[in-house]
């Protein structure tokens, strides 16, 4: 019975440990693995098909949960600066890029939370239709990422310990699927 | 003695290796159920979403660029149709999501050859022999899922964002006798 009784309390103990070790290990993505790849300071998962993937299903449920499949959208993640330091409305960014190949294309600011940041201003992105560009083909621009307001382009940091942008980009052309590794995406700069 | 301790041993790791492929599985599914209960709303009705903000923390990483339809349903009692009349130029889109949060089936305005939505979904196995041809079937795995549309909108456009709340409003759905 005493017997029985630990090997009870064991399986339960271990039970705990191995939650507790796989919530760790969620934690830890895009930290110690590969299931995130790299271009620049963008991070993507080479696939979105969660129903092969439950490791991948339970990190994407964490960060982004509903996402959608590749066939409709293809995501990049910025969480640090072109330095490899994270990013927090203590500093300043400049966002520098080009127009994107997609039908619709977005640049989103998130908390550590993941949700959006209180500002007074109500901006929270910027996309293909109402970022201002540097030039009249509307192909270059640069967004600001600050908690102080700036003329244009301006990206409210709040008051958030650190912060992701999340570049989306809807009905991407074929080439940008088959070049995610390769495409250019923006540089982030840490300003000041 | 000694056997005992390998045998706890055992027990142990047997505990852990549940444990983690547990957590694993059915995380994603303690999410949805979250996501579920912050939304709120009845199963098999539709609920209309306005622009994310900052205030929006049902479901991480809104889009501030989208206004949301969501709807939980069941098909326990039989199949559901989906219907809406959306004349709109802006990308919109309807997705529909396992409990295990799995994206099975999405489609935008540009996919669908009419203004007119027309879906039904059948859980696995029990789509009807005979539908009108205008109505796409969709089979679900799972008696119960998520719904969810996207539409894209310029919210600095108060007009474009009622025509928006105006289309949401044509979205329905019913039980298939």
């Amino acid at each position: 019975m005493k017997k029985s009784l630990i090997a009870f309390l064991l399986l339960f103990a271990g039970m705990l440990i191995g939650g507790f070790w796989a919530n760790f290990k969620i934690n830890q993505v895009g930290k110690d693995n590969d299931l995130i790849l790299k271009n620049g300071v963008w991070g993507y998962f080479p696939t979105m098909d969660l129903a092969t993937n439950e490791f991948q299903k339970a990190y994407i449920g964490r960060i982004g949960l509903l996402a959608l499949q590749d066939s409709e959208v293809i995501y990049f993640v910025a969480s640090s600066d072109q330095e490899g330091d994270p990013l927090s409305s203590s500093n300043d960014y400049k966002l520098t890029g080009s127009s994107f190949d997609a039908r619709y294309w977005s640049f989103t600011l998130y908390g550590e939370d993941h949700f959006l940041i209180p500002n007074d201003k109500g901006v929270f992105s910027y996309n293909m239709e109402n970022i201002v560009y540097k030039d009249s083909l509307k192909n270059s621009y640069e967004l600001i990422i600050s908690k102080d307001p700036k003329k244009e382009n301006w990206l409210p940091a709040g008051e958030a310990n650190r912060m992701s942008v999340l570049l989306r980009l809807y009905n991407p052309a074929k080439y940008v699927y088959e070049n995610k590794d390769a495409i250019e995406l923006p540089t982030l700069k840490k300003i000041n | 003695m000694k056997l005992y301790r390998i045998l706890f041993g055992v027990v142990l790791i047997l505990g852990f290796a549940l444990g983690y492929k547990g957590f694993i599985k059915y995380y994603p599914n303690l999410l949805f159920k979250g996501a579920e209960r912050k939304i709120g709303g009845a199963e098999n009705t539709i609920r209309l979403g306005d622009l994310p903000d900052h205030k929006s923390q049902m479901i991480v990483k809104p889009n501030p660029d989208f206004m949301y339809v969501s709807c939980f349903f069941n098909l326990e009692d039989g199949p559901l149709n989906l219907s809406a009349n959306i004349s709109s130029s802006n990308y919109w889109s309807v997705a529909f999501y396992e409990p295990n949060t799995v994206n099975f089936y999405v489609k935008n305005d540009e996919q669908f050859q009419s203004n007119k939505l027309n879906l039904l979904i059948a859980d696995k196995g029990k789509l009807p022999q005979k539908v009108d041809k205008d109505i796409e079937l969709i089979e679900s795995k799972t008696k119960k899922g998520l719904i969810l549309f996207r539409f894209l909108v310029n919210s600095s456009d108060v007009d474009d964002v009622n025509k928006i709340k105006q289309i949401q409003k044509s979205i329905e759905i019913k039980r298939v006798d």
